[in-house]
């Protein structure tokens, strides 16, 4: 009898400081955290890893960041133009892909080449539309042919310029 | 209402019986849209309340994107509820299946009909208004089971049966608490009740200080009701986590609504109970004494009477928010090893206390020896 | 089906069910409430993940280990990292071993704080789960500061860390940790000793010693069970030996050692001894590098290790096997919820269906990780 008392006692007692906890929140509207998103804009911090920026003037083609991309995200397509410089032509970097992982920002020599931005905000209406533009589209081919280790790869670039 | 429609009749010079049936039959057809107008505004707004109540205790605001400060959120979930496709799932059993919500709700509904809002503010002045209040009850439990047994899905059955179990287990503690107030004013109507809960500031007279054993009746009725309306920490017929949705699982669009505007419907209706039976009703405390005009005694006594049930229907949603759920078989453990023990022990003691002291509560008995 | 078991019924719990911890699915045998078998099927979440380590070079497999676990991906980082490390034989400079040991025990402090959440969601408490969301947002905030990501972290690399934490991280993990003892209490209030929770879970799927050897339980599961087993002090990596922290172990405060209530405390205890070792590793902290020099085209020699390591959830093995080109050969992932889920069949024999819940909640499976 004594324990039926006693259990009554601790169930009544613990619901009740269940109950103090709550309702501390209850009554007390600063304990709220909530962010209303759309009117109050989080900012993210430095690093953060948001959509993927190619300043494409200073790439060099070098299709470091396209290798080690774990997921492919990134297409890239390299022609020589008349300085025999390495540019690209085609920089398709597939946001829907992309898993953020960084891999390709840190194997880019550059700097400043390739970059996140700071930007969380970039949903779209079909998956198309989720791939990031940056390939310079034409460029003046070189001259004369080279012997170089990437003659298919610029030929693909040739037709893709086309 | 009779009284009205005998009011109206009586100043009227018609004598033809057709005529006053159709002006009766209009008077009730009004005052009933009156009634469920007045109930949709408030199981909207328990809605709204809910989320909000819930937002606070979350550390979260709540809705507060329609209307000012969310408030025409439960519009927007109405119209969003009514344009949602309407299934039935192909081997429920139709007939069970489409008439299942509507007796819950048209039960929860009824049950708003002897409930007495101030002095002269009440549907129906029933005799026997407890009696009736509790018979009505029960019928959820049965239109329930039938919408869980129609949708013809497990976790609905599961979620029937136990909805079953346990407001049939329920209904007895509430009934033998609910008796430990009642023969004090001796009683079943519910006006007649709040009226012997007069004088003594309007507090002091309340039936759940009339002596110990109301009090405790009162705190073991409102365990019931929670249970009686399904809520968390006895959730358990539509435990979420448990069962999926319990016995509304294959329910959609407005039917779903319905189900879901019957539970707070039902919370009003235990709040209201228990505002009634203990809580002295509408008396106004404090200043219920001063002579005041007719129309602004009723509007004071409607406003205490809902700031009452709203009290109480505010504690409910606190329990909710705070507490996990019981287990099927610990619910019924609650009930026939705790409850239902106590509030039988408390009505013998209430009984032995209205004979002993001839109805004559604590403040009475305080009253008699300070006057003397 | 035999004659017998047709007064079963079989019930289909998941993979959509809300309760089952993402997308398991339990053929669930019932009489009525109560259960007779249970059979999980897994898979629903396949991706292949083992195959995959053998098409891409080693360093690229690191954001694949974020998605094994992805409530703790840096426990998971550190594992691989761990892993690859053993086979090319790399030391790890001092700095990087403690903003490692910083990462992982505040990446257990996230991932408990989940567990306990939806644990308490799963008992219809859901009040606790958000307050849980609302201290791992703080963690969450810290990694953002330190990686960029807020859930899959990529951080831990082969050789090191991918970069320095910036200035005000050490601030802000300081105010975190003091922040943080304040709300535990709170949810030992809220929850933890509550009498309708400790009645849910005390006595319930006791897990003996033999039985969590024979299932190769491993993490708090085992623990509760009273076996003081944690590879952070059994086999000390990065400098756990340096710091001063307690193994909890289940000593059975509510009912029997190894109960459901004695694996979710597990969680809380581990929470309190996390806190302490990022404190003591804060002050640890020296200049330094961040990594070790490690080539661009990592080429192990060919060659077999196996590494593991305390993960929230138990043990984390990677077993690698490498050719000795840039890809591995075969990478074999020892998932802990894997060994945790196969447990289930036989603790859920003859205990209610809320129970069952009761029993994946307390175990804390995660089925990315299951079904890799
Ligand atoms: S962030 Fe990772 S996934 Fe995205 S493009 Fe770069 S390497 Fe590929
Ligand atoms: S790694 Fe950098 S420089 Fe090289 S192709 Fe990519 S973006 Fe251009």
């Amino acid at each position: 009898m004594a324990g039926y008392f006693k259990k009554m006692y601790h169930s009544i007692s613990t619901v009740l400081t269940g109950l103090g906890v709550t309702i501390k929140y209850g009554i007390n509207p600063k304990t709220e955290v909530t962010q209303q998103y759309p009117e109050v804009k989080r900012e993210p911090p430095d690093g953060f890893r948001g959509k993927l920026f190619v300043d494409i003037n200073i790439c060099t083609g070098c299709t470091a960041c396209a290798r080690i991309c774990p997921v492919d995200a990134i297409t890239l397509k390299t022609v020589r133009d008349e300085n025999k410089k390495l540019r690209p032509v085609l920089f398709d970097i597939d946001n829907a892909r992309c898993i953020y992982c960084g891999l390709c920002v840190e194997a880019c020599p550059v700097d400043n080449c390739l970059y996140f931005e700071k930007k969380y905000e970039f949903s779209a209406y079909s998956k198309q539309d989720l791939i990031s533009h940056f390939g310079l589209g034409e460029v003046k081919p070189a001259e004369s042919k080279t012997e170089d280790k990437k003659t298919e790869a610029e030929k693909e670039g040739k037709e893709a310029a086309q | 209402m009779t009284e009205l429609i005998n009011r109206i009749l009586t100043g009227m010079s018609t004598t033809m019986p057709l005529t006053r049936l159709l002006i009766t039959i209009l008077i009730m057809v009004v005052s009933t849209a009156i009634v469920l107008a007045v109930s949709l505004l408030y199981e909207g707004f328990a809605t709204y309340a809910e989320r909000k109540v819930a937002g606070d205790i979350q550390a979260r605001i709540g809705p507060n994107r329609v209307g000012p400060y969310g408030l025409l959120q439960f519009v927007a979930d109405g119209v969003k509820l009514l344009l949602k496709e309407d299934i039935i799932p192909f081997y429920a059993d139709r007939w069970l299946f489409i008439i299942a919500p509507y007796i819950v709700f048209t039960v929860s509904f009824a049950a708003f009909v002897p409930l007495s809002y101030s002095d002269h503010v009440s549907i129906a002045n029933l005799n026997v208004g407890v009696l009736y209040m509790i018979a009505i009850s029960s019928v959820v439990s049965m239109a329930i089971l039938m919408g869980a047994w129609g949708s013809n899905n497990k976790w609905s059955l599961f979620g029937g049966m136990r909805a079953v179990a346990q407001i049939v287990s329920y209904e007895i503690p509430i009934v033998l608490s609910l008796l430990a107030a009642i023969i004090i004013p001796a009683s079943l109507n519910l006006r007649d009740i709040i009226a012997y809960q007069s004088g003594g500031l309007g507090i002091f007279r309340w039936l759940v200080f009339n002596n110990p054993f109301t009090l405790i009746a009162f705190f073991v009725y409102f365990i019931a009701a929670i249970a009686e309306v399904n809520r968390t920490p006895f959730d358990i017929p539509e435990a979420e986590s448990e069962i999926v949705a319990g016995y509304h699982t294959e329910y959609t669009g407005m039917r779903f609504a319905f189900f879901f505007m019957a539970e707070y419907g039902d919370m009003f209706v235990v709040s209201a109970i228990a505002a009634t039976l203990f809580l002295g009703g509408w008396q106004i405390p404090f200043i219920g004494g001063i002579p005041m005009p007719v129309w602004l005694r009723e509007v004071l006594q409607i406003g205490v009477f809902f700031t009452k049930v709203f009290l109480l229907i505010y504690v409910m949603m606190w329990i909710r928010w705070t507490l996990p759920r019981l287990r099927v078989d610990q619910l019924m453990e609650l009930c026939w090893k705790y409850l239902t023990p106590i509030a039988l022990f408390n009505l013998i003691g209430a009984s032995v206390w209205v004979l002993l002291l001839h109805d004559k509560g604590v403040y009475d008995i305080i009253a008699r020896v300070f006057t003397r | 089906m035999t004659k017998a078991d047709e007064k079963f019924m079989q019930v289909n719990m998941g993979p959509q069910h809300p309760s089952t911890h993402g997308v398991l699915r339990l053929l669930v045998t019932t009489d009525g409430e109560v259960l007779s078998g249970v059979k999980p099927y897994i898979g629903y979440l396949h991706r292949a993940l083992e195959k995959i380590a053998e098409r891409v070079t080693y360093p690229q497999f690191t954001p694949f280990t974020d998605r094994l676990d992805y409530l703790a991906s840096m426990n998971c980082n550190l594992a691989y990292a761990m892993t690859v490390e053993k086979l090319l034989n790399i030391e790890v400079p001092r700095r990087a071993q403690i903003l490692r040991v910083i990462m992982a025990e505040l990446n257990r402090i996230s991932s408990h704080l989940i567990a306990f959440g939806s644990f308490s969601s799963d008992m219809g408490a859901f009040t606790p789960f958000l307050f849980g969301i609302r201290e791992r947002e703080f963690i969450n905030d810290l990694f953002e500061i330190a990686c960029g990501a807020r859930l899959t972290y990529n951080y831990i690399r082969i050789g090191g860390v991918s970069k320095d934490i910036p200035g005000g991280f050490i601030e802000k993990t300081r105010e975190f940790l003091d922040y943080f003892p304040a709300k535990i209490k709170e949810y030992n209030e809220l929850l933890s000793y509550n009498a309708i929770f400790i009645k849910r879970l005390a006595n319930i799927a006791v897990i003996s010693p033999d039985d969590a050897f024979d299932y190769g339980i491993t993490g708090p599961n085992l623990r509760a069970s009273g076996i003081k087993w944690d590879l952070r002090r059994e086999e000390p990596y990065l400098i756990y030996n340096e710091l001063d922290f307690d193994v909890p172990v289940g000593k059975g405060e509510m009912g029997k050692t190894g109960d459901a209530w004695d694996r979710y405390m597990m969680r809380i205890y581990e929470m309190e001894q996390s806190a302490k070792i990022v404190r003591q590793c804060l002050d640890l902290l020296a200049p330094g590098d961040y990594t070790a020099k490690v080539s661009k085209v990592l080429k192990p020699p060919a060659g077999e290790v196996y590494v593991r390591a305390e993960n929230p959830r138990g043990e984390l093995g990677f077993y690698l096997i490498s050719d000795g080109s840039t890809k591995p050969y075969r990478l074999k992932i020892r998932a802990p919820s894997f060994a945790n889920l196969s447990i289930i069949p036989k603790l859920a024999r003859g205990v209610m269906i809320a129970d069952l819940i009761a029993i994946i909640g307390s175990m804390d499976i995660i089925l990315p990780e299951i079904d890799r």
